[in-house]
Parts: structure tokens; C-alpha cells; sequence
């Protein structure tokens, strides 16, 4: 079999290039590339960039903004502008975690689901239709109270807790992938239910897969800031955003910069990992009109 | 439609089933004993295991399930050892009350602004109105609640002190406190949902305007008022009642952060105490409650969509 002429300019490019090159398509996708790698990077290098210890006792107590405190410090003098510096590792690091498992134990639940149909579909997506019956939030809530508040089981419930969105996804997404041409000539070419997945199935679901990661990033960052605030996230000392915004909320009138910090890094995380979504949903796909 | 309305029923019967099968899993499976924890660590051992008797802790782990759901279905809440044996159900349900009135009240807040707000954008599509106000919308949907709250709390309650901080004072015993207790929860909830509410009101009526009746309607020579009411935001309408049935759902479970922040007393409020106090028995029923609420909301809002839109049932 001879491929005489293929105009190139009308495939779908793919690699690292082509879509480096698709994300400066695009001003806004370039920033929020740019949002990412800057959050990345101050996660890791925070302990170098931090002025002060985040645990440690540098000033005076509720100290308001100065040159040696941008932030002032927190009702035991501890810097407020390093601990909100430090704060974006434990959030990463629980975004990553808990999304992590929720990708994990998701995205083989709905590949299994959609792929064989019933019954095994059936009983899967009951258990999903259980989980979703509690709001979100308390449900990660009752597993914290259950298991005990600290950094590990935080991770574990809001990653349990978000395992129907991937779930979810990948089934309706894998069901119809199921019917298409090239499955059914996998499956004729004799390759097994495993093989057919794994190379026919999951290839054409990682876009969806990327881009619900991104969400769900977002979604584990929020629920952890919200579980800290509440006391039944991670524990002190640890700098946690949520934690701090508890802080900050009985101190708003003599620093309201703890709460603003620890308030404004929560949104502009939240808001990077969202548009990070858009701007996967975006490059990822291939057949866009702009892109000839 | 009848046989619709039931069939959802018995699905929302079964789920329901599951949710207090979930509770009873996720309470059995606390590390710490509850026996211990409502005694504290050095009450004499006699105590203790009396304590174990009275809870059923003894008893084997189907007998303590099929106990669970008996008094479930019997719809006997229990007593809460750990707060004074107060009948739990007195606990729960003014709390729901209250959680109820806010999540009401911040849904109406929401619909008023996302509806005009929402429409306002899909008639000016592309130009600067529409842009503006989705790039309100994705901030809205980044801004946490609780941010919004800190922030609101900062403003008008610290800077401009023109609104309390927080507490409760029920309606009947001071009307104006009450309400003025309300502005800022009320005000926070409301503007965080409504941000997914315009988005979902635009797109629903950006749909609409680009259908073959509304350029039916046009070409007959209707006048766009009437056109855009009558034809479009009636049938806009329609995924809108059962999105906003599905945030009012969400709510219910939703308002946790900020009923701790305002201190309002509602469901969230008393379960966070309760876990802070350690006082199992309320926080689980606290939690069943909330799941039943919302399976509850969500299956009025099914009912009411297939109401609305009688093509469901048939599908």
C-alpha cells in the first residue's frame, strides 16, 4: 500500500512542538501557561525565596505590613509572607494527591463500566450514584471526621470524593468509543479486552483526561482550603491557606493581610488551574478550524 | 407521568438506602471509640463497658446495621449521649430550618441577578457587554465563598461597620436583627452561585436565538421584544429551572463554610461543632440529613423538569 499524496497541512499535528505552538496561538492560553510554571516554581523554590522560617517566631505578634514583614506577622509572630509562600506546597501537594487517586481509581471504573456495558456497569454506576447523593464537601467532611484530620487522610477523602467526576466522564466517553470503526478492528484483528483499552480506548480519552485533571486540581485545592479553615484539614503548624484565612478572619482588624494573603493565593490558584482546564480543552483538540 | 413520578421515587427510595448504608460504613469505621471518647480515657472500665452495652458497640456488626436502619425507618433519630441525651432530631431539624432559609434566600438573590444579567449578555453576543460579563462569571467561579466572605466580613462589618459580624436572633423575637444577620451570608452565597447561573442562562439563550422558530418569529415581522420574551426566554427557561433545583441542592450541603463564618446555626454549623466535640451520634444524622435533603431537592427538580418539558417521561 502506496500513500501517493497527503496534504500535510490538513492532518492533525501532534507532538510537544505543535502544541507548544498552539498555546501561543493564543494570549490568553500563554498567560495561563505562564500562571502555571510561576505557581510550580514557587512551590518548589519557596523555602529559598521565603525570608523567614514559616514555623518560626520572627516579630512581634499581629505586626501590620512593613519592610521586613510584607504581610506582618500572625498571632504568634510568625511571617505571614512565608507562610503564604510555603502554604502553596501543602496545596499543591494535596491537589496533586488527591486528584491523583480520584484519576487512579476513576478512570478504570468508567473505562471498565462503558467498555462491558451491564452488568458490571450497572453496579459501578450505582456506587457512583451513591456517592454523588452526598453535596461534595460533606462527604469529605464525615471521612475526615471518621479517619482523623491531617495531611494523609485530607488527601484520601477529597480524593474519594472526586472519583465520579473522572468516573463519570471516562464511561459516557468510552461507551461510544466502544462502537467506533477502529475498535470493532482491533477487536477483529483478535486483540483482547485488555490490549483493546489499553491501546485503542484510553489513547483517544487522555485529552478528556487532561483537562478534567486540570478541574479537579482546582476543585481539590478548594476543598482543602475549606477543610483547614474548618479546623478538619491540615494541622498546625503546617502553613495552610485555609488555616490561615481561619486565622485571619479573628484578627481582620489589626492585619487584615493574613486574610488577604492567604485569600487572594487560594483565588489566584483556583483561577490558574481553571483556565489551565480551557487552555487543555483547547490545545488538546486537534480538529480546530484556526489551526490550519 | 405517573408512572414516571414513581418510577423516580423508588430510585430515589434506593439511594437513600445507600446514602444511610454509607453512614453507617463511614461512622463503624472511626479509629477512636465512641465509648471512650464520650467518657474520656480514665473513666473505670465498669462504666465504660455498660456504656458499650447501652451503644450496642458489642453487638456484631449486622445486628448494629440492621439496628441502624431500623430505627431509621422507624424514623427515630436516637439520643445524643455526648450532648445530655437531647433527642437528636431536635438538634437537626431547627438547624435544617435555618440552613433552608439562607439557602433560599441567597437562590433568589442568585436568580435575580444571573437572569437579566445572562440574557443581557446572549442579546449583545460578542460585543464588549458580553465579554465583560463573562469575565465576571470565570472570576466568579474561581472566587471561593469563603474568600468572598472574609472579604465582605472585612468591608462592611470591620471597615464600615454597617452590618453585624455574625450570630443568630431568631425572626420572631427581633425581625430587623435577623434579616440584618442575613444581608452578608445571604449576599455571599448569592453571588457566588449566580456567576454559574449567567453563564448557563447565556448559553441557554444564545441556543434559543439561533433556533429556527426565533428566525420564524423574526421573519414574520414580530417585534424583538416580544420575540425575545415570549419565544426565547420562556424556552431558555426551561434547563434553567432544573440548574438552579441543582444548585439550591447543593446549597443545602453547600452553606458548611459559611454558616461557621457568620456563625449561622444552621446544618453545617452544627455538624462542624459536632465533630469539633466529638459527638458521633449527632454528626451522622447531621450528614444523613443533608444527603436526604438533597436527594430530595434533586428529585423535585427531576418531577418539575419532566412537568415543564413533557418529552422527559416519554425518553
Amino acid at each position: 500500500m502506496t500513500v501517493t499524496s497527503v496534504d500535510r497541512r490538513a492532518l492533525p499535528v501532534s507532538g510537544p512542538r505543535a502544541l507548544l505552538r498552539r498555546v501561543g496561538r493564543n494570549r490568553l492560553n500563554a498567560l495561563t501557561v505562564t500562571m502555571v510554571v510561576g505557581l510550580v516554581l514557587v512551590a518548589i523554590l519557596a523555602s529559598l525565596i521565603a525570608p523567614y522560617s514559616p514555623t518560626a517566631s520572627v516579630g512581634l505578634p499581629v505586626e501590620g505590613p512593613s519592610w521586613g514583614h510584607f504581610l506582618g506577622t500572625d498571632q504568634i509572630g510568625r511571617d505571614v509572607f512565608s507562610r503564604v509562600l510555603l502554604g502553596s506546597r501543602t496545596s499543591l501537594y494535596v491537589g496533586l494527591g488527591a486528584t491523583t487517586i480520584a484519576m487512579v481509581v476513576g478512570v478504570p471504573m468508567g473505562l471498565v463500566s462503558g467498555f462491558f456495558g451491564r452488568p458490571i456497569d450497572t453496579v459501578l454506576m450505582r456506587i457512583v450514584d451513591g456517592m454523588l447523593a452526598f453535596p461534595p464537601i460533606i462527604l469529605a467532611m464525615a471521612m475526615v471526621a471518621a479517619l482523623g484530620p491531617n495531611l494523609r487522610n485530607t488527601i484520601i477523602a477529597i480524593g474519594v470524593v472526586q472519583v465520579p467526576r473522572f468516573a463519570r466522564q471516562v464511561r459516557a466517553m468510552t461507551s461510544s468509543l466502544r462502537e467506533r470503526e477502529f475498535v470493532q478492528a482491533s477487536r477483529a484483528i483478535g486483540a483482547g479486552n485488555v490490549h483493546t483499552m489499553a491501546h485503542s480506548i484510553l489513547p483517544n480519552l487522555a485529552p478528556i483526561i487532561f483537562v478534567q485533571f486540570s478541574l479537579t486540581f482546582a476543585t481539590a485545592v478548594l476543598t482543602e482550603a475549606a477543610l483547614s479553615f474548618l479546623g478538619l484539614g491540615v494541622q498546625p503548624p503546617s502553613p495552610s491557606w485555609g488555616a490561615m484565612l481561619n486565622e485571619g478572619k479573628t484578627l481582620l482588624s489589626l492585619n487584615p493581610w493574613i486574610a488577604v494573603g492567604a485569600g487572594s493565593a487560594i483565588f489566584l490558584t483556583v483561577l490558574t488551574f481553571t483556565l489551565l482546564g480551557d487552555t487543555l480543552s483547547d490545545v488538546l483538540n486537534p480538529f480546530r478550524p484556526g489551526d490550519r | 407521568m405517573t408512572r414516571f413520578i414513581l418510577r423516580r421515587l423508588a430510585q430515589g427510595l434506593i439511594v437513600m438506602w445507600m446514602v444511610a448504608t454509607a453512614v453507617f460504613v463511614i461512622f463503624r469505621i472511626v479509629p477512636g471509640d465512641p465509648a471512650a471518647i464520650t467518657l474520656g480515657f480514665d473513666a473505670p472500665p465498669e462504666a465504660y463497658e455498660a456504656l458499650r452495652e447501652e451503644l450496642g458497640l458489642n453487638d456484631p456488626l449486622l445486628t448494629q446495621y440492621v439496628n441502624w436502619m431500623g430505627d431509621l425507618v422507624r424514623g427515630d433519630l436516637g439520643t445524643s449521649i455526648s450532648q445530655q441525651n437531647a433527642q437528636v432530631s431536635d438538634l437537626v431539624f431547627p438547624a435544617l430550618g435555618r440552613t433552608v432559609e439562607l439557602a433560599a434566600l441567597s437562590i433568589l438573590l442568585a436568580i435575580v441577578i444571573a437572569v437579566p444579567l445572562g440574557m443581557w449578555a446572549a442579546l449583545r453576543e460578542g460585543t464588549w457587554v458580553d465579554h465583560s460579563v463573562r469575565f465576571a462569571t470565570t472570576l466568579g467561579f474561581s472566587m471561593p465563598s469563603y474568600v468572598l466572605a472574609i472579604g465582605l466580613l472585612l468591608l462592611f462589618a470591620d471597615v464600615y461597620p454597617i452590618l453585624p459580624p455574625g450570630g443568630y436572633v431568631s425572626f420572631t423575637e427581633d425581625p430587623v436583627q435577623h434579616l440584618k444577620l442575613l444581608v452578608l451570608p445571604v449576599v455571599t452565597i448569592g453571588l457566588v452561585t449566580a456567576a454559574p447561573l449567567t453563564r448557563f442562562m447565556r448559553a441557554g439563550m444564545l441556543e434559543v436565538l439561533h433556533a429556527d422558530y426565533v428566525r420564524t418569529a423574526r421573519a414574520k415581522g414580530l417585534e424583538p421584544r416580544r420575540i425575545n420574551y415570549r419565544h426565547a426566554f420562556r424556552n431558555a427557561s426551561i434547563p434553567l429551572v432544573t440548574e438552579i433545583g441543582v444548585s439550591f441542592g447543593l446549597l443545602v450541603g453547600g452553606t458548611v463554610v459559611i454558616e461557621q463564618i457568620f456563625t449561622w446555626p444552621g446544618l453545617g454549623w452544627l455538624m462542624i461543632q459536632s465533630i469539633l466535640n466529638r459527638a458521633f451520634d449527632v454528626v451522622q444524622v447531621a450528614v444523613l440529613i443533608t444527603a436526604a435533603a438533597f436527594v430530595t431537592v434533586n428529585l423535585i427538580v427531576d418531577i418539575v423538569h419532566s412537568w415543564l418539558d413533557p418529552r422527559i417521561t416519554r425518553s
